[in-house]
């Protein structure tokens, strides 16, 4: 190798992206130039601990917030919302009492509330759970508390135990929705109920809206890290690609676009409508999920679900996802996460990030170091929090 | 890690039960009985596939040895009912005693409470009175237990049979007691006996003699923990208060506690749920947010704890068939085997979990 040559090479931070994306970039800079009058646009800082063999990061705005790149979507911050600004000034979350009211299945979110409480008591004064609201135990009954949180959907019943609390004082009432999959029911009740509304899926925050609920905040639930966590696995739940999303037409097409890439790969799909005539083997949905995670190669996931884009992260695994507003807010495209637009996207891409190993590596490192911290459920408490205390 | 589960008895019939409670009662009569309290109450529970067994059908206790060695379960500890000469509930296992099978290891607890008609271990409405007698008692009682201590099956520790007791604290001159066993014990072959003291919801006063403590759970945190927030109301279908248990409050409570206790050897505890509804309707508790996946998880950490800070060979289950307590294993209509694979799965992944840093 020319020495000189790779001493430059080694003085540049530039990332090798796809041709598509750096396509992409390149139109945005161009936007973002003339929108400035020309200023040059800020490059962001390389994440802590990245290897310097590894591309360092994106020479450009695509990995902010850019809105001419997301797709139309309800905007998700509280403050655009209400047009309200928030009050200025500290907020002291380590005097703060709450009270949690877990209404989360056992299937889904078994341990999602005891991650949440961990994280809660980590950072406030009292953090109790109870598992109804009419006759707390003793000894809860005289707290004033800040802040009551429900976690899950509400359905009927709940709301006749919410008539009546047993509460001292007023506290903030939030509801943190479990609706990933589909809007919550009981939404006039919810809205009259609570002052603030956390959901999983940003697509539901029209509706919400339109329903009367007061503030909406797209917070999912972060990725439990002693369920989802990087292993070795066993041969039974290895595969070269893990596709997930259910068998309908568009997937199909989808699916059948990358055929020739697939041809002879070990190939799993998850969801339903799927038959081995396909040329997959067919997983059960849910079943043994991380081990699925840790043993591809590469995930792709069509219409993810942001709860599942957290958790493919902190297990470390790389992720080709299909374009959904979702993926903006907690995820860094093309640094932890890698995004598809249509059939013929995703078959460039998969080619490309097949043959570049190291830089499937550079990015599922990148989505494991988020999900154990900026996507942690520390902090996601610690951003539900705020928002309450500002109420 | 040796997991330890308490098996009871009480599935065939006695005179003494046939008496007090009517013919043919057994621990399946409370259970059929039961309803549901409030809404999300899960009563009642059934065997699986209805296998309402009788404990002195032999094919019952090998399906019961071979159901929980598949999953992981090292022995039974059998509950043992001595009173001053009088045995109840002994036919089952010394059937196993005088077959030799199940192959599964067992040991023993002698549940000294007196019988009541409240099922509380107290002494209102006596039903059988627990009396402990004198030296020639002992004696007596020593001597009916020396074949199952003398068993191959029986469990050892520092190769002496370890013998349980749940209540030392009711026994009067319960130190001398435990020295004349083990004169006895060393007198008919035996290293001596390894006894064990139960750390339960009763008074714990300090007790020579015993070589090891036993954390019988749910009932050590209900008693000991110092917790309000285990406890609280529901209103029941009739509207009476009834008392409900947090399920993750007791299990935050059991994986939190500091190992440390009097400087004594702990065998630590697990319990499967709670919920003695089937025997006191409302007057009892039932537990709140138990499930299989969280048992398996709990039992996960309880398991590594046992392993890393207790440096314990045992961790002792409550319990594999209480079902009148909702405390056990065994698969029933409405989870199945989901119980027992998360005693498996927990297993293997304190195995993987004590492995890494």
């Amino acid at each position: 190798m020319n020495k000189k040559r790779s001493r430059e090479r080694s003085r540049r931070t530039k990332i090798r992206l796809h041709p598509v994306t750096e396509q992409r970039i390149a139109k945005m800079v161009v936007r973002v130039l003339k929108k400035n009058g020309g200023g040059t646009p800020q490059v962001p800082a390389p994440l802590p601990g990245a290897a310097t063999s590894l591309p360092g990061p994106p020479v450009s705005a695509e990995t902010k917030t850019a809105p001419s790149e997301q797709p139309d979507a309800a905007p998700n911050v509280l403050v655009e919302l209400d047009g309200a600004r928030t009050p200025p000034g500290p907020v002291d979350i380590k005097q703060k009492k709450v009270l949690v009211r877990s209404l989360l299945s056992e299937d889904s979110h078994w341990h999602t509330e005891q991650s949440i409480l961990d994280g809660l008591r980590l950072v406030t004064q009292t953090a109790a759970p109870v598992k109804h609201l009419c006759n707390l135990p003793a000894g809860l009954t005289a707290i004033p508390f800040d802040l009551l949180l429900v976690l899950g959907n509400p359905d009927a019943n709940f709301f006749d135990e919410l008539r009546d609390p047993v509460l001292s004082g007023s506290p903030v009432k939030a509801v943190w929705l479990a609706d990933a999959a589909a809007p919550a029911e009981q939404l006039p009740s919810i809205a009259d109920a609570f002052d603030l509304v956390f959901t999983q899926n940003i697509n539901h925050i029209p509706l919400y809206r339109y329903m009367g609920c007061r503030q909406i905040v797209y917070l999912p639930f972060a990725a439990d890290p002693s369920v989802y966590f990087p292993k070795t696995v066993n041969i039974a739940y290895q595969s070269d690609i893990l596709f997930i999303g259910n068998a309908d037409p568009r997937t199909r097409e989808m699916f059948a676009g990358m055929k020739p890439l697939l041809a002879d790969k070990k190939v799993f799909a998850m969801g339903l409508g799927w038959q081995p005539e396909d040329g997959v083997t067919c997983v059960r949905p849910l079943a043994d999920i991380q081990e699925y995670y840790n043993g591809a190669t590469v995930i792709i996931y069509a219409q993810p679900e942001p709860g599942q884009v957290l958790a493919i992260g902190a297990c470390g695994g790389f992720l080709l996802a299909e374009n959904n507003p979702n993926l903006y807010e907690y995820m860094r495209p093309d640094e932890d996460i890698v995004i598809f637009r249509s059939a013929g996207d995703l078959q460039e891409k998969l080619g490309y990030y097949w043959d570049r190993p190291e830089l499937m590596r550079y990015v599922s490192t990148n989505a494991l170091y988020g999900s154990k911290y900026r996507n942690s459920c520390l902090q996601m408490v610690l951003k539900l929090l705020h928002l309450a205390a500002r109420r | 890690m040796k997991l330890i589960a308490f098996l009871l008895p009480q599935f065939h019939p006695i005179p003494e039960n046939d008496l007090w409670w009517g013919e043919g009662f057994t621990e399946w009569t409370n259970t059929r009985k039961a309803a549901p309290l409030y809404p999300g109450h899960k009563q009642p529970n059934e065997p699986f596939d209805q296998y309402y067994y009788d404990l002195t059908d032999p094919a019952a206790r090998m399906w019961q040895a071979d159901t929980a060695q598949s999953y992981g379960i090292y022995g039974f500890c059998y509950y043992h009912y001595w009173f001053k000469g009088k045995r109840l509930l002994e036919k089952p296992f010394n059937e196993v005693l005088r077959l030799g099978e199940p192959r599964i290891p067992f040991c023993l607890s002698w549940a000294n409470e007196p019988w009541t008609r409240r099922w509380d271990g107290g002494d209102h409405h006596l039903l059988m009175p627990q009396d402990y007698g004198d030296e020639r008692d002992w004696e007596e009682h020593f001597y009916a237990l020396l074949d199952a201590f003398r068993d191959e099956r029986y469990i050892r520790v520092q190769e002496k049979p370890m013998f349980i007791i749940y209540r030392p604290g009711n026994i009067p001159r319960c130190e001398e007691m435990i020295r004349l066993w083990n004169d006895l014990a060393r007198g008919n072959g035996l290293e001596g006996i390894y006894f064990v003291r139960t750390l339960g919801g009763f008074p714990l006063p300090n007790q020579a003699g015993f070589e090891a403590s036993l954390e019988f759970e749910p009932h050590y945190t209900f008693g000991h923990s110092r917790s309000q927030q285990i406890w609280s109301y529901v209103n029941t279908y009739g509207g009476d208060p009834h008392i409900a248990v947090d399920y993750d409050h007791v299990w935050e409570n059991i994986l939190n506690r500091s190992p440390h206790r009097a400087g004594e050897t702990i065998f630590p505890g697990a319990f499967v749920n709670w919920d003695n509804t089937p025997r006191l309707g409302a007057n009892g508790q039932s537990s709140i947010g138990a499930s299989p996946r969280k048992f398996g998880w709990y039992l996960a950490r309880q398991i590594e704890r046992a392993s890393r800070l207790y440096r314990s060979e045992f961790l002792f289950i409550n319990a594999w068939n209480e079902w009148a307590e909702g405390a056990y294993l065994e698969p029933d209509r409405h989870h199945g085997y989901q119980y027992l694979k998360a005693v498996k799965s927990a297993l293997e992944a304190s195995a993987s979990y004590t492995g890494r840093k």
